[in-house]
């Protein structure tokens, strides 16, 4: 004999099938809502089929066994972990080179003279002066040693210029650093614990906070642009079947180490420093041990400033800390310090060249630092001397006799002049920089005008370069994020005819529990009733 | 196989990319035929700026030497001046106060009255010596500022010319020194690859602008057996002629002398001339030259205006394009088919 079926079983498997259909079409709703919503990640609801209860005792073999309808195991969003990971190891590799791109573009700004008359114009004017002077109608006369002494003023006017606009650049740097970098990190470590608190306990109480994951996911991301990080999840079993997410977020050193910046309800911290010498130094306190009771050891401030390998803080740091070949040993990139470096020597070469060749000659200095020395001049304290501009010393046109004695009567010789005209255009001079780690670097050998632009044509050859890696390194991660997208992107079409879908459904279990209660109908009201 | 789904998102965002970068050809073409450059920052292409900036400096240098070449012209010019007067003057006493004075019959008093003329003469001489370009005197070598030719009190009875305080002829010259002052030299660039040794211009390297004067008047122990220049000499013979008994023999010995000299200032206008076709020369080699450099540099760094707008126009049709494109991109989807 088969098995009896209990009179009002079928109404409850409609109504799970009704509930399931509305409780889909309101995932779907969710989904079509969210579809410009950033960093939403399309959520999907499990359906289970319900199995028929165990075995009994009063089973038999021609028992026919029909499950018992539709279960929703949950919502849950369709995401992919690695694909993650990948996006997130871009994201640092661009943040480097995107740091670095827009500190080249500012110093292109000072030094391309493509479309400007600046330095090169300003020694151009100079030169021109003294070829002036060395005219044998004009040489040792006042007006032309005049006309000399303010082109120069002239040209060390736009070399201050050129200088300071040079020390801005780095203090934006510093201050963007201290100012917005480091405070966003923090904030966002803050941020990021504050959510996993409210997951973790939407999690204990059986939700799934998809979308507070959704919103840390993306403050994940911002993280990430910031140096490489490592995003772990552990399960943590809190007894009776409940488990719940912990988010674990590591540093990763160049070298390899590797610094907890957060776990679960603990955050770290990173601090930045700027030295009297206007370099940077970037710190991190970091988790160590996680103690019984909750509470964790932290250890630092650990200076992590040389052990990041990618990410917008080791592209800013680059730019304050390294200086190229002047550092020793020799950095691999040419950071602001090259810049400044190279320039304070053009200057200083330069000048120190005209100041020897002058007393050579029987005169004195014809430029002297602010504070009236004559060495160690940089771009920024070179000036004409002030007893140039009085009159008291002027430009010595006679080279002395051969014997070392005065050339009294040669007043209007101009081999001198044409020495300082052959020393500004012609002759190779070496450049280095005493106030550099490696003083004895020779960053350019040739003439004053191939030094200035020299440094103009390495800032554009470093920007072109650094460009094209940057244009390069956004293409992959486009095609990371397209293929983020193509897993958890919400696409329309199949939003809607998942509407249909369940509209169908929907329509098909009411049918269901119509049809169950005609047949109830004639059960309870037609059966039976033979001659009322 | 699996099918790549392909969101709304990913359609947006690519599109909007895309777009981005047409617009982005779009402005540097526009910006290519405002500018007429091929590029306006030097990291479009560091290769032609860096041959830009060194063409600037080459065209610079050029425009220099022109000035300067300018300059030369003129001084020449005025040393071509003085050479002209005083071969002249040298001319006239050849002709007028040599073969005149022979004639007895004119007497002490007439000889007197030539004598006369013949200081006047000298003294304009000096005169023409000392002329100056600017504030500087020309015939000076290299102590331009002061005043080169002086007439000194002899100890013969007639007055010697003195160079920079030097005498020229007589008892106290000194061979030596007036060799030396004869040889100085004033060199200037003019793009002959000026190259200093030392102290020491290469003479081949640059112009030299520099005439001591002593060179036009000669000088004891100049190499042509002068026992006087032509300025002392004419003092001389002026003293000559107002002796009381003229002796004609001696007067004939210093005419003769006389002439070497003007013969010698002759040849200077040859060595002048040189000088200026020289000059003559390397201004139209400048001239050129500045031509080339231009030429070179629009090559770097200009752009053809036919090309620029050609480029242009075709990024404004591929920009209008992308835009056509967009509004067909936010697809229909299902959603508008359904009833």
């Amino acid at each position: 004999m088969a098995m009896t079926r209990s009179t009002f079983a079928g109404f409850t498997t409609a109504q799970l099938a009704l509930a399931a259909s509305q409780r889909a079409l309101d995932v779907t709703g969710q989904n079509l809502s969210n579809v410009n919503t950033k960093g939403y990640t399309r959520q999907r609801l499990d359906l289970a089929s319900i199995s028929p209860t165990g075995a009994s005792y009063f089973m038999a073999q021609t028992d026919c066994r029909v499950g018992q309808g539709v279960e929703m195991t949950g919502v849950i969003q369709i995401r992919d972990p690695f694909l993650d990971i990948q996006y997130r190891n871009q994201l640092a590799k661009v943040g480097t080179v995107d740091a670095q791109d827009s500190i080249l573009k500012q110093i292109g700004e000072i030094f391309d003279e493509l479309d400007k008359t600046a330095v090169q114009a300003g020694l151009e004017a100079v030169v021109s002066a003294l070829k002036e002077m060395s005219q044998p109608n004009n040489s040792n006369q006042g007006a032309s040693d005049t006309l000399v002494r303010s082109s120069f003023e002239t040209l060390l006017n736009v070399i201050h210029e050129h200088a300071s606009t040079l020390g801005t650049v780095r203090e934006d740097v510093i201050s963007e650093m201290g100012s917005t970098d480091i405070p966003n990190i923090n904030q966002y470590l803050d941020s990021i614990v504050e959510l996993n608190k409210s997951i973790k306990s939407t999690q204990i109480l059986g939700g799934s906070a998809l979308e507070l994951q959704d919103q840390r996911n993306s403050l994940i991301d911002e993280l990430a642009t910031y140096f490489p990080i490592d995003v772990e999840y552990e399960d943590l079993n809190l007894g009776g079947g409940i488990k719940v997410d912990t988010l674990k977020i590591t540093l990763k050193g160049a070298d390899g180490t590797k610094y907890v910046l957060l776990d679960d309800a603990n955050h770290g911290s990173v601090s930045f420093e700027a030295g009297a010498d206007g370099k940077g130094k970037v710190s991190v306190t970091h988790i160590t041990a996680k103690n019984a009771d909750g509470s964790v050891t932290m250890q630092g401030p650990d200076d992590i400033t040389d052990n990041l390998a990618h990410g917008v803080l080791k592209g800013n740091l680059d730019a304050l800390n390294k200086s190229g070949g002047f550092d020793d040993p020799p950095s691999d990139f040419n950071g602001i310090g090259y810049y400044e470096k190279l320039f304070d020597s053009v200057v200083n070469t330069m000048v120190t060249t005209l100041n020897d060749l002058n007393i050579a000659a029987g005169g004195e200095a014809l430029f002297t630092t602010t504070t009236g020395a004559t060495t160690g001049f940089t771009a920024s304290n070179t000036k004409v001397s002030d007893k140039w501009v009085n009159g008291e010393v002027r430009i010595i046109t006679a080279v002395k006799n051969p014997d070392g004695s005065d050339a009294p009567d040669d007043t209007t010789a101009n081999v001198n002049v044409l020495k300082m005209i052959d020393a500004l255009e012609a002759k190779e001079l070496e450049f280095k920089s005493d106030a550099a780690d490696n003083p004895n670097y020779i960053a350019f050998k040739g003439t004053v005008f191939g030094a200035y632009n020299k440094i103009g044509s390495l800032q554009s050859i470093d920007r072109k370069a650094t460009d094209a890696v940057l244009t390069n390194r956004l293409s992959v991660l486009n095609e990371i994020a397209d293929n983020k997208d193509a897993v958890s992107g919400v696409y329309m079409d199949e939003e809607v005819m998942n509407l249909m879908r369940y509209q169908q459904s929907y329509n098909a279990a009411a049918r269901l529990m119509t049809t169950l209660d005609e047949a109830l109908n004639t059960l309870i009201n037609n059966t039976g009733v033979v001659g009322r | 196989m699996a099918m790549t789904r392909i969101t709304t998102n990913m359609i947006m965002r690519n599109y909007q990319n895309n777009l981005t970068s047409t617009l982005g050809g779009l402005e540097s073409a526009r910006k290519q035929v405002e500018t007429g450059r091929r590029f306006s920052k030097s990291y479009e292409d560091p290769t032609a700026a860096a041959k830009a900036a060194i063409l600037e400096r080459r065209y610079m240098q050029n425009q220099d030497y022109q000035t300067s070449l300018t300059n030369v012209q003129k001084w020449q010019d005025s040393q071509e001046d003085i050479v002209t007067a005083l071969n002249d003057m040298a001319i006239t006493i050849e002709k007028e106060y040599s073969i005149g004075s022979l004639n007895d019959p004119v007497g002490e008093a007439g000889r007197k009255a030539y004598a006369q003329a013949l200081e006047e003469l000298q003294n304009s001489m000096v005169s023409t010596l000392n002329a100056r370009f600017g504030d500087t005197f020309v015939l000076a070598g290299n102590d331009g500022k002061n005043v080169p030719f002086t007439l000194e009190d002899g100890a013969d009875g007639y007055k010697v010319l003195h160079y920079r305080g030097k005498p020229v002829s007589g008892p106290d010259a000194d061979p030596a020194v007036l060799k030396e002052l004869a040889g100085e030299t004033t060199f200037v660039d003019l793009g002959f690859g000026m190259d200093i040794q030392g102290d020491t211009v290469v003479a081949s390297s640059a112009f030299n602008t520099a005439l001591p004067g002593i060179k036009l008047v000669g000088y004891v122990g100049d190499g042509n057996g002068t026992t006087a220049d032509m300025v002392t000499m004419v003092g001389k013979m002026a003293k000559a002629l107002k002796e009381p008994t003229f002796d004609a023999d001696e007067y004939k010995t210093m005419m003769a002398e006389f002439s070497d000299h003007r013969e010698r200032l002759e040849d200077q206008f040859s060595v002048l001339g040189t000088k200026t076709q020289l000059l003559n020369a390397t201004k139209d080699r400048l001239e050129s030259e500045e031509l080339a450099i231009t030429q070179q540099f629009d090559d770097a760094v200009n752009i053809n205006p036919a090309e620029a707008i050609m480029n242009y126009s075709w990024a404004n049709y591929a920009y209008n394009s992308a835009l056509k494109v967009g509004t067909s991109i936010i697809t229909p989807s299902l959603l508008d088919f359904m009833k």
